[in-house]
């Protein structure tokens, strides 16, 4: 399971979020543009540090983007809460194995280590009135620890 | 995470050595303990380096002649950060020294340097060379991202040379 499998099923397992997908996944580079709806992009991973034994800590950047109904302030503040407690529980997520990385027909195995999150807010509403919807984006990044492909001890 | 994947690891090394072939294994048992308990070092390390500390004397002459004579070392190393995990025994000896306040003889140890590009023998042994060091704990604590155990090794200079078996561990001087 890559990185963006790992976030992918985290977030379809946020108990907020299961109420509505209807046993679907998260979409993944699209999101649909009818309220309520979510969609998981990866922006880009990068390496964060490497000890002397040559294992790895990188940082997968995703953001995820929400369609929610924006009718009124009560629709738009509950919409702001729920980013926020999803910004909470991400962060409270435990260490976890089960990442795996294929790098030139080899696999490494991976440990999922924290997730943090930012720039939650509103970009928007979905078409020319506030009654269409509002897509709402956070950025996670998930921080996630790769063995080396040699031995270690 | 306890991986060993030897097969990968069989190619030669050749060309500029990556870092993690030069192996530090430190003894974790307690002194006079008839069986060393080698940990590797390194999980969490972005750098560790064993500072030389040559003693040099320089000399010039009145015919402008420079001599330069370096009679001795005091190699020294530090192992920061070393984040404790209970299960490891590295942790356990660390932490006796903490909260017994160990001196003198009880923070001796041996650590061995193993030439991972450097076979010897069998597919599993690599050249080695073992050392008496001392276990300084530096500090205890640190910040939210763990129980941090910083220390330095400060190698005492008697030092063999054999082979170091990285499947048992074990460090073979070689024949005299």
């Amino acid at each position: 399971m890559t990185i963006i499998d790992f976030m992918r099923k985290k977030l379809t397992e946020y108990p907020k979020i299961s109420e509505f997908l209807s046993s679907d996944d998260i979409h993944i580079d699209f999101t649909e543009p009818d309220p309520v709806n979510y969609g998981l992009s990866s922006t880009g991973d990068k390496l964060v540090s490497e000890d002397i034994l040559g294992n790895q800590i990188r940082q997968h950047s995703f953001a995820m983007y929400a369609v929610g109904q924006s009718f009124t302030d009560y629709h738009r503040l509950a919409n702001s809460n729920f980013l926020l407690e999803l910004a909470y529980w991400l962060e409270s997520l435990p260490v976890e194995d089960g990442i795996t990385v294929s790098v030139d027909g080899k696999e490494l195995t991976g440990r999922f280590i924290k997730a943090t999150t930012a720039n939650a807010m509103s970009m928007g509403p979905m078409g020319e009135t506030i009654n269409e919807g509002c897509m709402y984006q956070i950025q996670i990044y998930a921080q996630y620890k790769i063995e080396s492909e040699e031995f270690w001890s | 995470m306890m991986k060993m994947n030897l097969q990968l690891f069989a190619d030669e090394v050749t060309g500029r050595i990556k870092r993690k072939f030069m192996a530090h294994f430190i003894d974790s048992a307690a002194p006079g303990t008839s069986t060393a308990a080698y940990v590797r070092l390194g999980k969490d390390l972005e750098e560790f380096s064993v500072e030389m500390n040559a003693n040099v004397d320089v000399k010039n002459n009145i015919l402008g002649e420079t001599s330069v004579n370096l009679d001795s070392y005091q190699p020294q190393a530090s192992a920061e950060p070393y984040y404790a995990e209970v299960g490891d025994p590295l942790f356990t000896r660390l932490q006796k020294i903490i909260d017994e306040r160990q001196t003198l003889d009880d923070l001796k140890t041996t650590v061995v340097e193993v030439h991972l590009w450097e076979t010897s023998g069998s597919g599993s042994t690599y050249a080695a060379y073992c050392e008496e060091a001392i276990i300084e704990v530096a500090s205890y604590g640190g910040d939210t991202t763990g129980y941090q155990i910083p220390f330095n090794i400060h190698h005492t200079g008697v030092r063999t040379k054999g082979t170091f078996d990285i499947k048992s561990k074990t460090f073979t001087a070689d024949a005299a």
